[in-house]
């Protein structure tokens, strides 16, 4: 469905995404992991037209879609969202997702029902009326997500939805995550929020230093040497045997997987 | 720069009733002329009607401003019944005023302007306020619109009907140009770029002499007759009113729609975060576009008349700084960002102006800009919402009077009169821009 065609992103000297080649099938919940400034967030602004990459292609469904303005891949069915939310703070929840919902209805009223649905199903229906401005960051995200839902993409790069938010939090917009995955909506999940990613997804892919360094299961993730090296440093991956047998490791790679969450829930705050 | 704005009002008012002598006023020499009513430092009330004429919409908020759609629907029914009443108001204001003020051409000179000016703050606020894209270089399009249809018409001999679209045409394509270079820009620096275009087309009109007129402008040939949208003398002015008026209503309910339309709400998304309204579908060069050349439009529709009404332009004035920051300023005190705004910024700012210079004949020329100045500060400082924040507070009090008032009479108001009340009450958020 969404095909990465060795995409390399270049800012000056900085390379923040390496010859990066992957392949999203449709219904597939995939995670994007890596270390803070791994080059996630830019993938994903190179795959939704954010920014234009240096070289490489992306293809959404068998049509090039590099380049295109954000606008234009969004009604292919092609949505994200923001790490930093990016709330229309003046205006009214309901009018935040009706600017979402005009994408696919012509009609205002039309638009407002919808939007009203969409509010509905990330549990935001009763604070409609509010401002976005005044809203706290676990509702900022779920207004985030239900401002692309009204969309209605056929897949979505959720990018750090979970962060900062409390456990609880994370339960619940857990549950709406596979909700939506269960509607029929293909999913990549950018997330620091290890128990998370490793229970939602079927398929992850890490990335370190702008380079695409292990794609598998959970299970292989957790197994797998270098993530546990570009997580823990050289070091602790330099003394560990490597292959089958470390679960010690894996745990220890979860672990500072947690760790880093705090720091990226601290940037957002 | 230009003496001539400050001197207009008062300098048709020299020759009071004949026209024919107002015509002689418009010579540039004669423009420095300032004006000498004794009385018109004393009254304040005949521009009042502007606001008058704005207020029936303060009623309701709109969509795309920060108050929720459902919200106001929800004071709909309430909302209607006490919209009537100021409505019907500013549509007797608007028709009455002019009529009443035929005897005093001085306060009708003012009254016409406040609606045109009215109207230019208006179409200003349709790029810069709904928007949030600051441009400074709206005089362009004033000068544009003003230039096309006099050229057309006094060096041509083409109806100043015909003269005007292709003005406005002309704007729209100067906007799209103008748009494709400034838009992408933020902030300060799109409003700076912006200026530059009006000091460009300003040499131009200076430069091209046998077209323009040069520096000492252009004069419109007095022709009378609806043809050639130049009226007989004896109610020249009374007609200018009306068709001013009808200008100024027909931006404001251009607004007032396009408020409630998705083009509005897309406009509201653009000011708010260009990046987040690109993300959700909205095609942010296409809606700045549109927008810029809707008001480039309307301000050159705007250029135009006001040829027809001087009956003569020059380039220091209708290709100016000054005028560019006029519109801009109006908008501004009046509340950006909302259909009255501008209105209620025009009404308040261009009597006051004009009714001080004529108190104050001696005024340097540079006045002007310094009141715009201190205006803009203070409403910068003590309304950064403009004047139509004062619009809830207003309308509360209005409801707590009539509450009182029927609670003696012994009848309580209906539970969902309040609720619906309030939330109306909260008014639609201007940006401000400074
Ligand atoms: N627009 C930009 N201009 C210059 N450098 C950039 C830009 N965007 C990102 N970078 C750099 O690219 C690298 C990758 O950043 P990116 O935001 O993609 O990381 P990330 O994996 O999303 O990290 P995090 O987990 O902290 O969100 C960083 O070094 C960042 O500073
Ligand atoms: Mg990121």
């Amino acid at each position: 469905m969404l095909e990465i065609d060795n995409v390399t992103m270049r800012f000056g000297g900085l390379k923040a995404v390496k010859d990066v080649s992957l392949t999203v099938a449709a219904g597939d919940l995939a995670g994007l992991i890596g270390p803070n400034g791994a080059g996630k967030t830019t993938l994903f602004n190179v795959v939704c037209g954010q920014l234009r990459p240096s070289a490489g292609r992306v293809l959404f469904e068998g049509r090039d879609v590099t380049g295109w303005k954000p606008h234009r891949s969004i009604r292919l069915g092609l949505g994200r969202t923001f790490q930093i939310t990016r709330p229309f703070g003046r205006l009214s929840l309901l009018d935040n997702v009706v600017i979402g919902a005009m994408c696919r209805e012509k009609s205002l009223d039309r638009a407002r029902q919808a939007a009203l649905g969409r509010l509905a199903q990330v549990g935001l229906a009763d604070r409609a009326q509010d401002t976005a401005q005044n809203l706290p960051l676990g509702l900022r995200k779920k207004l985030e997500l239900a401002r692309i839902l009204a969309t209605r993409p056929r897949m979505l790069l959720l990018d750090e939805v979970m962060g900062g938010l409390g456990p609880r939090e994370i339960e619940e917009m857990s549950r709406t995550i596979s909700q939506i995955h269960g509607e029929g909506v293909s999913i990549v999940l950018i997330e620091h929020v290890m128990p998370a990613v490793m229970s939602l997804c079927q398929r992850i892919a890490v990335i370190n230093h702008g380079e695409l360094i292990a794609v598998g299961s959970p299970q292989d993730i957790r197994a797998d040497r270098r993530v546990i090296k570009a997580y823990l440093g050289e070091s602790v991956a330099g003394d560990s045997p490597g292959g089958q047998g470390s679960a010690a490791a894996s745990q220890t790679a979860a672990q500072a997987a947690a760790q880093a969450t705090t720091a990226s829930s601290a940037t957002e705050a | 720069m230009t003496q001539a704005p400050r001197s207009q009002a008062p300098s048709h008012q020299a020759a009071p009733p004949l026209a024919a002598d107002a015509r002689t006023v418009r010579d540039p020499a004669a423009q420095a002329q300032t004006a000498r009513d004794p009385a018109a430092g004393g009254g304040g009330g005949a521009p009042a009607g502007a606001p008058d004429a704005a207020t029936p919409t303060a009623e309701g908020s709109s969509a795309a401003g920060s108050n929720d759609a459902a919200a106001s629907a929800a004071a709909e029914p309430g909302g209607r019944l006490s919209a009537a009443a100021p409505a019907a108001l500013g549509l007797a204001a608007l028709l009455g005023l002019p009529a009443l003020l035929e005897g005093s051409p001085f306060y009708l000179e003012i009254l016409a302007l406040v609606f045109l000016w009215g109207a230019m703050a208006g179409a200003w606020n349709i790029v810069s306020g709904y928007a949030g894209k600051f441009s400074l270089g709206h005089a362009a399009f004033f000068g544009l619109g003003a230039y096309a249809s006099s050229i057309l018409y006094a060096r041509g001999g083409v109806s100043p009907w015909l003269g005007i679209p292709v003005g406005m045409a002309l704007s729209v394509a100067l906007a799209a140009f103008i748009g494709l270079v400034t838009l992408r820009l933020k902030g300060k620096y799109m409003a700076l770029c912006t200026i530059a275009f009006v000091s460009l087309m300003e040499i131009l009109a200076v430069h091209f002499r046998d077209l323009t007129g040069g520096s000492e402008g252009l004069m419109v040939p007095y022709e009378p007759g609806l043809a050639n949208l130049t009226f007989a003398n004896d109610h020249e002015k009374l007609v200018w009113a009306y068709v001013f008026a009808a200008l100024a209503l027909g931006v404001f309910l251009l607004c007032r729609r396009l408020e409630r339309s998705p083009l509005g709400y897309r406009l509201a998304a653009l000011r708010e975060d260009e990046d987040a309204a690109e993300a959700l579908g909205v095609n942010t060069l296409a809606v700045k576009l549109t927008s810029f050349g809707l008001s480039a439009a309307l301000t050159s529709l705007g250029g135009s008349l006001y040829a027809q009404y001087m009956l003569w332009i020059e380039p220091q004035y209708v290709l100016s700084m000054e005028l560019s920051t006029q519109f801009a300023l109006f908008a501004i005190i009046g509340g950006v960002g909302s259909a009255v705004g501008p209105f209620l910024g025009a009404g308040l700012m261009f009597p006051l102006l004009t009714l001080s210079r004529s108190a104050f004949p001696g005024l340097p020329p540079g006045f002007n800009m310094l009141v715009y100045g201190l205006a803009l500060i203070v409403a910068v400082l003590f309304f950064p919402k403009g004047l139509i924040a004062l619009g809830p507070p207003l309308r509360r009090l209005a409801r707590l009077i009539g509450r009182t008032g029927r609670a003696r009479l012994g009848r309580r108001p209906a539970a969902g009169e309040t609720a619906a009340g309030l939330n109306a009450a909260e008014g639609p958020a201007g940006s401000s821009h400074a």
